[in-house]
C-alpha cells in the first residue's frame, strides 16, 4: 500500500464577468487568466464594451421577475448572481461527482479528458480552484486515471473520494482533510477487479466504496477498519439476477447501514441492497417481478430524507416515468415525477420524451425532495422540486445552446439547489463543460 | 367464457403488442367503422375435399367399445371389451352438401366366454372380416360463427364376415339353437355401441377441426391504461350448411367477413374519421395456391380497405407511437452514427441503441410486388424518429429524423398473417441532434440503415394475424389488384 501527497495546484485567479437584464441573464466567468498586467487591462476593456453593447438595451429590472438563479438588485438595477460556468475549468468527461464544502462552497471530481487526470474543481462564489488528484497533470507520469471515481463530504468538512486508476484498473481512496489530500491503493481489490461504476458514503464516519465488481459479477463493497485496513465483500444478489449498472452507482449512508441500488437486467427489476450491522439484504424493490409490470431501476438514485429515511428515485422505461418512494408512516409511498409528455408545436398531438437516463436527487432543509432528471430528448435538464401538496414542479435549466448531461444536485443549507451538469463540447467526443445553477425559488421554471 | 375464446383471433389480427383486458362492448360498433367483406378465409378446391379428411386425425385411434352380458335362453356371453381400430377413411360432400365420411374398421380376435349354468365356461373367438361404418353429417353455422354438427342421416355399419369360432363345439352342446343368432346379436350389439362412440368422436372432431378456420366472429374491447380499442368480425352472409360455409368459385372457396375497428384517440394521434370505405366483391380468383403437402391450404385474403382501416386504427390507437430502448445496435456496423451523420461520429458511444418512432398521420397504404412476393407498403407522412445511444455514458437522444417515412411489409414464413417490416426509407429527411442544437445536419450515406434497423427494431413484432406455428406456415403470398393473400399451410400431412 502505497501513500502519496498530492500536488495541490492552484492555477486561476478567476474574474468574474455579469451582464444582466431583466429578463435574461448572460454570465461569464472567466478564467485562467494570465497575470500579465497589460493583457489583462485589454481583456478587461473588452469586457466593458461586450457589457455596454450587450446590455445596452437594459431597463431596471423587479424584484421577482428576475430568472430563477439570479435576483434584482435595487442598486444596479440589473439581476445579478447566479449561475457560475466555469469556462476555463478542466472539460470532463464520464462520472463527476459535486459535494458540499462548509460555508456554501463546493467542490467537484471529474476526470479531465484533455489532462487524462482526475481533477478537483472547488467553487466558492466566484472563484474557483482547480487541482490535480491522479493521472500525468499530477505528476503521475502517463496513462489516464480517474474517468472513474466518485465523493462523499463529511460534516466536517473532510472529503473522501475513490477512483479508479485506468492504466493499471486499480482502485485508489483518497481523503482531503484541512485542504491536504493523501491517497490510497486499495490493494485489497486485486487490479482488473473494480471497473466502470464506483460510489462511496459514510457509515458510522468510516468510507464505505462500492464498485462494479469484473470478476464476481455484481457490485462488491469495500469497508475500512479503524486501523486503516481494507476489506472487500461481494454484495448477494437474487436468484438468477444479472446486475447491470447505468450512469452513477447509486449508494447512501445512514444512520443503521448503507443502501445500495442496483438494476437486474434479467426481470428488468430495481434491485435494493442494505448493509446492516446482520449484513446484506437484498430486495427486489420496483419493476417486473413484484407484480408492477415495469421495466424500472436503469438508472436509479439514492437519498435520504431528514429524518434518515431512504429516498429512491428511478427511471421506469415501460412507462417512460420517473418515479420517487419514500417511506411515509412506515408505509412506501410512490410518485410520479415527470412522465415526458410534451404538446407538439402547432400541432393537436402529443409525445414523450425520454427522461431520466440520468437522475440526481438532494433534500432541501425544509424537508422537500428535489430530483434532477436528464431530459434525454432535448439534451437538457429538468429540476423538479416538490411542493407543499407533494406534487412535483418542473424547471428547465437554462441552456447556452449545448446539450447538457449528467445532473447533479446539492441541496444548500441556504435553502438553494445546486444544480450542476455538464455542456456537450459539439466539437469533442463527449466531454464537456461544467456547469452550475442555483435555484433560489426551486419549483419555477427560469 | 366462449366469446373470449371467439375473438381471440379477431384481436389478434389487429393490434400485436397491445395488453390490457378483454372486455365485452359496450354497445354495437357504430356502421362508419366497418368494413364490409374486408377479410376473406380461402381454401382451395382441392383442399376443401380435404377438409373432412382432417378427420383422420381419427385414424389409427383405437374404441375401446363395451360389449355388454348377451343373455339367451341356454346361457349367456360373458361381457367384455374390443378394442375396435379406425383405419383411413374417405369423405366427400354430396350433392346436398352432406359431409359423408365413411371409415373402414376392424377388431382384433377377441376371446368371450360362454357360460352356462353349472357347467365350466367355454371359450369362444369372435372377429369381424371386414366392416365399414358411414356417417354423414351437416356442418351449419350462424352469423356469430357458432358453428354446429350434426348427423345428416343416420350411421350405418356393414360387416361382413363376422366370425365366432367354436373350437370346443360348445354351442352345439347347449339349447343355444344354432350360433348364427348369437352371431348376430353379437353384431348387433356391437355395431350399435361403436356407431354411437365413433359419432361422437367424429363430431367432436369436426367440431374441433372446423371452427378454427371459421371462428372469426365475436366482438370484444380491448383496455389498456392508455386506451381502448373496440373490435368486431362478422360473416358477411349466414349460412346453414357447409355450401354456404365455403362458397365455391371456381377452384376455390371463400368465406366473407365484416370487420370493424374503433378506437379512443390516443394523445399521440390526431382526431381524424378512418378512410371511406366500399363494399367490395368477391376476391378474383388467385394465382394457383403453393404446392406444399400440408393437409390444408387456406389463404387470409386482406383487402386493401381493411388494411388502411386497420392502419388508421392503429396509428389513432397509439401504437405506432413505439419505441425501442435498445437493441438497434445489433443491426447496424459500430460506425453508424458516422455514418447516418457525420458530425454525429465522435460524440456517440457504443452500447445500446434504441429508437422512438411518431407518425405523423395515418399510413397511406398500397400493395406491390416484392422480392417475388406481396407486401404493403405504408407512406406517414410528417413523422418522426428518433435515436437514442449512449453519450459518454448517458442514454441521450442523439439523431432526429423528420420526413416522409416508407416501410414494406411483408409476412414471414413461420408468424403466420403477421406482417413485419423488412424494408425501410425516408423521402425528404431533415436531421437534427439535440447534441448540436440548432444545428441541420447533412445525412451520410449510412442514414437509410438507420432508418431500417430503427424501424425494424421498433415493430419487430409485426402486424396482423398470429397463427402460431402448427397451422400459420405462411406458403406464399400474392396480391391481386387491391387484395393482398396470405397462403397458409396447416399441420403438415
Amino acid at each position: 500500500m502505497s501513500m502519496i501527497d498530492a500536488m495541490i495546484v492552484s492555477r486561476f485567479d478567476p474574474i468574474l464577468m455579469i451582464c444582466a437584464q431583466p429578463r435574461e441573464a448572460c454570465i461569464g466567468l472567466i478564467g485562467s487568466l494570465p497575470r500579465f498586467a497589460l493583457a489583462r487591462c485589454a481583456l478587461w476593456l473588452v469586457l466593458v464594451l461586450m457589457v455596454l453593447s450587450g446590455c445596452s438595451q437594459n431597463s431596471k429590472c423587479e424584484i421577482g421577475l428576475c430568472p430563477i438563479g439570479t435576483e434584482c438588485d435595487s442598486g444596479s438595477g440589473k439581476c445579478v448572481e447566479i449561475t457560475a460556468k466555469a469556462p476555463n475549468a478542466p472539460k470532463l468527461r464520464g462520472a463527476y461527482a459535486v459535494v458540499a464544502l462548509p460555508g456554501l462552497s463546493r467542490a467537484f471530481l471529474g476526470y479531465a479528458s484533455a489532462e487524462q487526470s482526475l481533477v478537483w474543481i472547488e467553487q466558492q462564489g466566484a472563484k474557483i480552484k482547480t487541482q490535480f488528484i491522479a493521472g500525468p497533470a499530477a505528476g503521475d507520469g502517463p496513462g489516464p486515471q480517474g474517468q472513474v471515481c466518485a465523493a462523499v463530504a463529511a460534516a466536517n468538512g473532510d472529503v473522501h473520494i475513490v477512483w479508479i486508476s485506468d492504466k493499471e484498473q486499480t482502485l485508489w481512496y483518497g481523503l482531503r482533510t484541512q485542504g491536504r489530500w493523501k491517497r490510497t491503493r486499495i490493494d485489497a481489490v486485486p487490479p482488473k477487479r473494480a471497473a466502470r461504476h464506483v460510489a462511496i458514503t459514510l457509515f458510522q464516519g468510516a468510507p464505505l466504496i462500492a464498485f462494479e465488481d469484473e470478476i464476481n459479477g455484481g457490485v462488491s463493497v469495500v469497508t475500512r477498519d479503524d486501523k486503516g485496513v481494507f476489506s472487500v465483500e461481494t454484495v448477494p444478489l437474487p436468484t438468477g439476477a444479472n446486475v447491470v449498472l447505468q450512469g452513477d452507482l447509486s449508494l447512501v449512508g445512514g444512520l443503521s447501514g448503507v443502501t445500495l441500488g442496483m438494476y437486474d437486467a434479467i426481470e428488468g427489476d430495481l434491485l435494493l441492497a442494505s448493509r446492516s450491522s446482520t449484513g446484506w439484504k437484498t430486495a427486489r424493490f420496483a419493476g417486473n417481478e413484484p407484480n408492477m409490470g415495469s421495466d424500472a431501476g436503469l438508472p436509479v438514485v439514492l437519498g435520504r430524507d431528514l429524518a434518515g429515511g431512504l429516498l429512491v428515485a428511478w427511471r421506469d422505461r415501460t412507462r417512460n416515468e420517473v418515479m420517487l418512494a419514500r417511506s411515509v408512516g412506515g408505509k412506501v409511498q410512490k410518485s410520479v415525477i415527470t412522465d415526458g409528455l410534451y404538446a407538439v408545436e402547432n400541432r393537436q398531438i402529443s409525445r414523450r420524451k425520454i427522461v431520466g437516463t440520468a437522475l440526481a436527487i438532494a433534500v432541501l432543509p425544509n424537508g422537500r425532495s428535489v430530483v434532477a432528471v436528464q431530459d434525454a430528448s432535448q439534451a437538457r435538464i429538468v429540476v423538479a422540486t416538490e411542493q407543499a401538496n407533494g406534487q412535483f414542479k418542473a424547471a428547465i435549466m437554462p441552456t447556452s445552446d449545448r446539450a447538457q448531461f449528467r445532473p447533479k444536485l446539492i441541496g444548500q443549507v441556504d435553502g438553494t439547489v445546486l444544480v450542476s451538469w455538464l455542456e456537450i463540447d459539439p466539437n469533442g467526443s463527449g466531454e464537456g463543460r461544467l456547469t452550475t445553477w442555483i435555484l433560489t425559488q426551486p419549483g419555477e421554471s427560469p | 367464457m366462449r366469446w373470449r375464446r371467439k375473438i381471440r383471433l379477431i384481436w389478434a389480427l389487429v393490434l400485436v403488442g397491445c395488453t390490457g383486458a378483454l372486455l365485452p362492448l359496450d354497445a354495437p360498433i357504430d356502421p362508419d367503422f366497418w368494413v364490409e367483406r374486408g377479410a376473406w378465409v380461402v381454401l382451395t378446391n382441392q383442399d376443401l375435399q380435404q377438409l373432412p379428411a382432417a378427420t383422420r386425425l381419427a385414424a389409427g385411434k383405437q374404441f375401446a367399445v363395451s360389449v355388454p352380458p348377451v343373455k339367451l335362453e341356454s346361457g349367456q356371453l360373458a361381457g367384455t371389451t374390443l378394442n375396435v381400430s379406425v383405419l383411413q377413411g374417405q369423405a366427400s360432400i354430396s350433392a346436398t352438401q352432406d359431409l359423408t365420411l365413411t371409415f373402414p374398421v376392424t377388431a382384433p380376435v377377441t376371446s368371450l366366454a360362454w357360460e352356462v349354468p353349472n357347467q365350466a365356461a367355454c371359450a369362444l373367438q369372435w372377429q369381424w372380416q371386414g366392416a365399414s361404418l358411414e356417417m354423414s353429417f351437416r356442418l351449419a353455422r350462424d352469423l356469430s360463427g357458432k358453428v354446429d354438427v350434426t348427423l345428416a342421416t343416420a350411421p350405418t355399419l356393414q360387416a361382413n364376415q363376422a366370425a365366432l369360432n367354436d373350437p370346443s363345439n360348445c354351442l352345439m352342446q347347449t339349447a343355444v339353437g344354432s350360433e348364427g343368432s348369437l352371431e348376430k346379436q353379437l353384431s348387433d350389439i356391437i355395431a350399435s355401441t361403436l356407431t354411437a362412440s365413433y359419432v361422437n368422436a367424429a363430431r367432436s372432431i369436426l367440431l374441433t377441426v372446423v371452427p378454427i378456420d371459421y371462428e372469426f366472429s365475436g366482438s370484444a374491447q380491448l383496455s389498456s391504461d392508455a386506451s381502448t380499442l373496440d373490435l368486431a368480425a362478422r360473416f358477411s352472409k349466414p349460412t346453414d350448411n357447409i355450401a354456404s360455409l365455403l362458397r365455391h368459385n371456381g377452384s376455390y372457396a371463400a368465406t366473407a367477413l365484416d370487420v370493424a375497428m374503433n378506437t379512443q384517440c390516443h394523445p399521440c394521434a390526431e382526431d381524424v374519421p378512418p378512410p371511406k370505405q366500399k363494399v367490395k366483391a368477391l376476391p378474383v380468383q388467385p394465382a394457383t395456391p403453393p404446392v406444399t403437402s400440408a393437409v390444408l391450404r387456406r389463404a387470409v385474403v386482406f383487402d386493401k380497405a381493411l388494411l388502411a382501416h386497420m392502419a388508421w386504427a392503429m396509428t389513432r390507437n397509439g401504437q405506432l407511437c413505439s419505441r425501442v430502448s435498445a437493441g438497434i445496435e445489433s443491426l447496424l456496423p459500430t460506425s453508424w452514427a458516422a455514418d447516418a451523420a457525420p458530425s454525429l461520429g465522435a460524440l456517440v458511444g457504443t452500447g445500446p441503441v434504441g429508437a422512438s418512432f411518431w407518425p405523423g398521420q395515418s399510413p397511406t397504404i398500397r400493395l406491390i410486388n416484392r422480392d417475388e412476393a406481396a407486401a404493403v407498403e405504408w407512406t406517414i407522412e410528417d413523422s418522426l424518429l428518433e435515436v437514442s445511444a449512449p453519450v459518454a455514458g448517458v442514454e441521450l437522444v442523439v439523431l432526429r429524423i423528420e420526413g416522409s417515412f416508407r416501410l414494406t411489409l411483408a409476412p414471414k414464413v413461420s408468424t403466420g398473417a403477421v406482417l413485419h417490416v423488412v424494408d425501410a426509407t425516408v423521402d425528404s429527411a431533415v436531421l437534427s441532434s439535440p447534441l448540436v442544437p440548432g444545428a441541420d445536419l447533412s445525412a451520410g450515406g449510412g442514414l437509410v440503415a438507420v432508418v431500417q434497423a430503427a424501424l425494424r427494431g421498433i415493430f419487430f413484432n409485426g402486424f396482423g394475424l398470429s397463427t402460431g406455428p402448427s397451422n400459420g406456415v405462411v406458403v406464399g403470398s400474392t396480391h391481386l389488384a387491391d387484395q393482398l393473400w396470405i397462403w397458409l399451410a396447416g399441420g403438415s400431412s
